[in-house]
């Protein structure tokens, strides 16, 4: 193997080097561990992660009927129990420390943070109730602490869903609007999320319609994920209509196809869901439709609510291999539905203090900036660095690129002393230990429910964290919700026995004894043959 | 046993250099496509094809070719005594040949 000669030999400090990880997701867990590949001992790493779970989309954007997928985090628990690894999460890099602090503290930063931005499409309707982005629906079917609050319609009208995009994110997002509740609450989907898919089914979601604007061969999906919508339930019936199917096989279509094994292998699942087609109005099952060469051109909506779309007639143009889609002038598709899940892709996010040109991060082979003015090295790894696409695999070359040029750039300079006080001040990080805890509470009390795992989703209560499904924070005390309450905010009290009343400020006062009143306002005795408000 | 097993759990040097350049991100369940490597035309006959869950991934890894094949899925026999395997240059080309100062 080549060994790396540095471009001037310095004489190397005794000192180890202090490299600062900002993300920990696959991106920052497959940097550290090239890093540690490389340097052994003589590194320490200090990742950071502003919520207080790690691993990222492995956590929150793999879909939970897929859990094998996630096994990953195996690997990344052996990075992070390494002794020169330190974990420190509910620290959010870019507020508290800035990412100034970091590079003035650490030998090198490399930020691994992703991508949470969504992408428009830029049509009338789109700010319509009703019309979400997949980055955040599935962080909010998945437990995510931010979106737990994501304002949904609670009934679908029309009785469909239309999901657009044609990637793996959109297959999954269909899948899980249909398949059976009780499949669903046996993963760890968020109980919330199962109960409201349940709802919507229940008041007559019927059909999931998943709308690509160019064909089949060009479509993003994969043939796993196309595989699984004939095979995900007994329930659902996947179709799409063969004479769409047959449009995308234009020549220069045919030209791609006759190239790409995917592609070819992916005919045969098309056909048996075209063979699906003609049970499509009498079955009893849910469908999954698949549109091609369709294109949205308008949110239908009434009241600001969703209710329709409208889908032009797509057709393709170019020389294969980059075929673009192209409006017609043939009749448009009205569908009447009540939601409406954009899956096309998401962007990056800036953060304070993150240089960005067009909404990227420029770097030469991960690099951005070099070590200069006692300032550390400035880095980037996984999707901030390569844009938004790609599994968990993708991260693997790029985190070896970043890491390699990392290695190869330290060895110019000598190390700074240690960032060891700055991180004991630190405020009440969250330690991979702490996590360990966190997981295991996760697993025993979704075992309880029946579920894979319960997830924490919200909840820091004066730095605890605790479970939002099942416990409350009142001014800094964890309790439970089945057996208390909270009163304004302060009060702790027995739901059983006792009740709030807010009038004239929140007072906790006894069933039987007293009632809370609106005239006069508050706590009033009750008198036995009055009246239960003393007026 | 498989390939993979040997790669993260085998002693020897044999082991130890496979360790190197072959990745386990799924814990050998078809999940990902890390393992993938490329066999010599006879073993890869001899082996016997891959099922259609193996060729979903196979699909989706660095410049799949005609004799790819999962790690995890290679089951070791004395079949396959003297077989070649070559690692993908996605798998292992990033990190010990930088074309830069």
């Amino acid at each position: 193997m080549p060994s790396l000669k540095p471009a001037r030999l310095l004489t190397r400090s005794a000192r180890d080097y202090h490299v600062a990880v900002v993300g920990s997701g696959p991106a920052g867990f497959y940097t550290s561990k090239y890093l540690f590949k490389k340097a052994g001992d003589t590194l320490k790493i200090d990742m950071f992660e502003r919520l207080p779970t790690p691993f990222g989309l492995v956590r929150f954007g793999v879909a939970p009927d897929h859990p094998e997928v996630k096994n990953v985090i195996n690997d990344f628990g052996v990075i992070a129990r390494m002794p020169s690894f330190r974990y420190f999460g509910n620290i959010e890099v870019g507020s508290q420390p800035s990412l100034e602090d970091l590079r003035k503290l650490y030998d090198a930063v490399v930020l691994c943070t992703g991508a949470s931005g969504e992408r428009l499409l830029g049509i009338a309707g789109e700010e319509s109730f009703g019309v979400v982005g997949a980055p955040a629906f599935v962080k909010w079917y998945n437990g995510h602490p931010d979106y737990q609050d994501l304002k949904l319609p609670s009934t679908v009208h029309g009785e469909s869903a239309v999901v657009l995009g044609q990637g793996n994110v959109a297959l999954d997002v269909a899948r899980l609007l249909v398949r059976p509740p009780r499949d669903l609450d046996a993963t760890d989907m968020e109980r919330a999320a199962v109960n409201t898919i349940a709802s919507w089914q229940k008041s007559g979601l019927r059909t999931v319609h998943i709308v690509g604007r160019r064909g089949f061969v060009q479509a993003a999906f994969t043939n796993a994920e196309l595989r699984e919508l004939l095979t995900c339930s007994d329930e659902v019936l996947p179709v799409v209509d063969p004479e769409e199917l047959a449009l995308c096989r234009n020549e220069a279509s045919e030209e791609e196809l006759s190239k790409s094994r995917m592609k070819k292998r992916s005919v045969d699942i098309l056909d048996k869901m075209a063979a699906n087609f003609a049970e499509m109005g009498s079955t009893s099952k849910r469908i999954l439709r698949v549109h091609f060469l369709r294109s949205p051109q308008e949110v239908l909506s009434e009241d600001g609510g969703v209710r329709g779309i409208r889908l032009g007639r797509m057709k393709l143009q170019g020389e294969p291999g980059r075929q673009v889609a192209a409006p017609t002038e043939e009749a448009a598709l009205e569908i009447s539905c009540g939601l409406v899940v954009r899956s096309v892709g998401f962007d990056i996010t800036p953060f304070n203090g993150l240089p960005l040109k067009s909404n990227r991060v420029p770097h030469t082979q991960g690099c951005v900036e070099t070590s200069s003015d006692g300032l550390g090295g400035l880095y980037v790894s996984g999707w901030l660095k390569r844009g938004p696409q790609g599994i968990i695999a993708s991260n693997i070359g790029d985190a070896q690129e970043t890491a390699a040029r990392l290695w190869n750039d330290l060895q110019h300079q000598s190390a700074k002393s240690s960032p060891d006080s700055f991180v004991s001040s630190l405020p009440r990080p969250v330690s991979f230990e702490d996590w360990k805890k966190l997981e295991a509470e996760e697993h025993r009390s979704g075992h309880e429910m029946g579920k894979a795992a319960a997830k924490f989703t919200r909840g820091c209560c004066e730095g605890v964290i605790f479970k939002a499904q099942t416990e409350g924070c009142c001014q800094g005390r964890i309790y439970t919700r089945a057996a208390q309450s909270c009163c304004g905010g302060r009060s702790l009290y027995d739901s059983e026995t006792h009740g709030c009343c807010l009038e004239n400020g929140a007072q906790v006062y006894r069933y039987g004894s007293y009632n809370c009143c609106r005239r006069p306002k508050g706590i009033c005795r009750i008198r036995p043959g009055k009246a239960t408000c003393c007026s | 046993m498989s390939l993979k097993d040997i790669a993260e759990y085998g002693s020897g040097e044999g082991a130890s250099l496979l360790k190197e350049y072959i990745e386990c991100a799924c814990s050998g369940v078809m999940a990902c496509s890390t393992c993938h490597v490329y066999l010599d035309a006879s073993s890869f006959k001899a082996l016997g094809p891959a099922d259609e869950a193996e060729e979903d991934m196979i699909e989706l890894a660095f410049e799949p070719a005609e004799t790819s094949r999962l790690g995890c899925q290679l089951r070791l026999s004395s079949q396959l005594e003297g077989m070649t395997v070559t690692i993908p240059g996605g798998a292992n080309n990033m990190f010990d040949h930088i074309p830069f100062e």
